[in-house]
């Protein structure tokens, strides 16, 4: 009886966390240099099924070329950064916890660093960093596998060394770096960005994409479990080391794959799962695919607001955290943010 | 009557380190409540854990209903065992509800979610404890008795016929003390068989049907709790005086005297 109260109060709830993003998705069609008509969109995105013909080449190239890569991309960077800070927080049992905790962001960013700096080619860059992504996160768990000891809190100090050493070669590439040429390159894909987005960009990064979302949903209840602690979760039956495992490959795919395609964005994987913990409550069963929602709406929100707000683009990464580190605060200050 | 529990020899250490415990043998039968007393770090969460394989045994065996404990999976074990913590707290402030359907984990294949049946389970579990009203408070904002039930109510939905208790009585005050050991008196009634520590040899008096010291790694006594709780053995166990009083009734009681 009481179940049956729950699902008509998040009735509501849910549609919301639906609704605004595919709201939204349509609005940033209509905003941005060249601003667009509502039936200008909708013919041009309905120009490429239906024999309806655009206005002018121009609108089918913005709407298609340039404006639905980058929403899309938006969508699915936060949305998957959102994913994974949740799930860390879960499986590390620690609310401060963010999808760069075992270095996957530091890897990444000497990955795309060493490519721009080595070919400057866009699909090298996107390579590159998610391959180095993957080797930081697999350094940090097989170095902290092999100790005795609380596994999260090793896992948790392996992710903060590596972190460092990567960084320390993301230096090392700067420094060496033409400073007229790739040094601003290289400052600008650190700094977080969607402008140069392509589909091909995102094609690339389809597959670790739906690997992460669909395993990490499927497994998402468990993640409850996980969180009670390592004794508590084994004693219920379940294969805590596998589990985890699983966890952190599916997690690394996709801020892997996130990064690849925007750089470095930092707060989103942290600020996210809190906000949507206050909204639908700490329960993964619900938390996981609402992050999905809340965090494709905050990133397209903020990329909306990058490319519109001044002359020049604002980097995204600057903005999240203009934005996500006083909003952190506000919420350890109101208290209820849903962890304790 | 066949045993239910059986240890078999068992010793734990750490690696490279002493013994925790060593050649430790018991066994007791279906519906039997055992209470381990001993003093401090002398292993009696490290036994608890052991039955349980989240620590395993550096030598000896354990047997449940006569198959060695480590041919279970670890599924299949939580089916037959179920374990209640000493109290925690968890980051999270899951509902009393979501944490009592945790229960259900080892019933549910790898990749599902707990079902309206499962649901019911849980909410039949609730009621059972009185703790129905609880359902959708916050696990975190509850007091230690409180947290104590929501636990037992989670051991019902999870079904095991073997409950293991790490000192269920040590964070609660003395009505929820005897309340808990009530609970733990109508779950061996209703079928459990129970293994839990304790500091209270008075407690192992109330409900227990066999009673286990320990000492110095070992085991100096096991029995019915009139013929293991005596004056000569907690005095060697805990290194003070003790006087065993009869109470009205046929009751004992112990009583420390420094």
């Amino acid at each position: 009886m009481s179940l049956d109260k729950k699902i008509w109060q998040n009735i509501p709830l849910s549609t919301v966390l639906v609704v605004l993003p595919i709201f939204l998705f349509f609005i940033s069609f209509l905003i941005g240099r060249y601003p667009l008509s509502p039936p200008e969109v909708i013919i041009a995105l309905l120009s490429k099924i239906l024999p309806v013909k655009t206005a002018s080449p121009a609108v089918y190239s913005i709407v298609w070329e340039i404006r639905l890569p980058r929403i899309i991309a938006a969508l699915v960077v936060g949305s998957a950064l959102s994913i994974s800070g949740a799930s860390f927080q879960g499986i590390f049992q620690n609310p401060l916890v963010s999808p760069d905790i075992l270095g996957v962001t530091s890897g990444a960013g000497f990955g795309a660093a060493l490519a721009l700096l080595l070919s400057g080619s866009p699909f090298m860059v996107q390579l590159s960093a998610f391959c180095f992504g993957l080797i930081a996160v697999t350094l940090t768990y097989t170095i902290g596998s092999s100790f005795r000891g609380s596994k999260t809190l090793v896992m948790v100090l392996c992710g903060i060394a590596i972190a460092a050493l990567f960084s320390a070669f993301i230096s090392i590439t700067k420094y060496l770096a033409d400073p007229y040429d790739k040094l601003p390159a290289i400052v600008y894909w650190l700094m977080g960005s969607l402008s140069n987005t392509s589909l091909d960009d995102v094609y690339i990064v389809l597959i670790p994409m739906i690997i992460g979302f669909s395993v990490l949903l499927l497994i998402r209840w468990r993640i409850n479990i996980l969180s009670m602690g390592d004794e508590e979760a084994q004693s219920l039956g379940i294969d805590i080391s596998r589990l985890r495992v699983v966890i952190i490959i599916c997690c690394t795919l996709l801020t892997a794959a996130a990064v690849s395609i925007s750089g470095i964005i930092g707060w989103v994987g942290l600020v996210i799962p809190h906000v949507t913990r206050m909204l639908v409550g700490p329960d993964y069963k619900k938390l996981l695919p609402a992050t999905i929602c809340t965090g494709g709406f905050f990133l397209l929100l903020v990329d909306d607001v990058a490319r519109n707000l001044t002359q020049i683009e604002i980097p995204l990464g600057i903005l999240t955290a203009i934005i996500g580190a006083p909003f952190f605060l506000y919420l350890l200050r109101k208290g209820n943010e849903g962890w304790s | 009557m066949k045993s239910h529990v059986e240890v078999v020899d068992a010793s734990f250490a750490y690696n490279g380190s002493g013994n925790i415990f060593e050649n430790i043998n018991f066994s007791i039968k279906k519906g039997e409540v055992l209470c381990v007393l001993g003093p401090n770090g002398t292993g009696k969460t490290t036994l608890i854990k052991c039955l349980n394989r989240i620590l395993k045994l550096n030598s000896g065996d354990i047997f449940l209903k006569g198959k060695d404990i480590c041919s279970f999976n670890r599924k299949d074990l939580s089916r037959q065992i179920g374990y209640i913590p000493q109290g925690h707290s968890p980051v999270f402030p899951f509902t009393v509800l979501d944490v009592v359907l945790m229960g259900r984990a080892p019933h549910l294949t790898s990749l599902s979610s707990p079902s309206e049946k499962d649901y019911k389970i849980a909410q039949k579990a609730l009621k059972k404890l009185n703790i129905a009203h609880m359902a959708n408070k916050p696990y975190t904002e509850l007091s230690g008795g409180e947290k104590q039930l929501v636990f037992f109510a989670r051991v019902l939905t999870q079904k095991p016929d073997v409950l293991l208790l790490d000192e269920p009585t040590s964070h609660l005050d003395f009505g929820n003390q005897m309340r808990t050991l009530n609970i733990i008196y109508k779950m061996a009634e209703g079928g459990f068989t129970v293994i839990m520590s304790s500091h209270f040899p008075d407690h192992a008096f109330i409900s227990a049907d066999k009673v286990a010291i320990m000492k110095d790694c070992k085991l100096i006594d096991y029995g019915t709790p009139e013929e293991v709780i005596t004056k000569e053995n907690l005095e060697k166990a805990y290194n003070i005086k003790v006087k065993i009083m009869d109470l009205e009734g046929g009751r004992k009681i112990c009583i420390p005297l420094g």
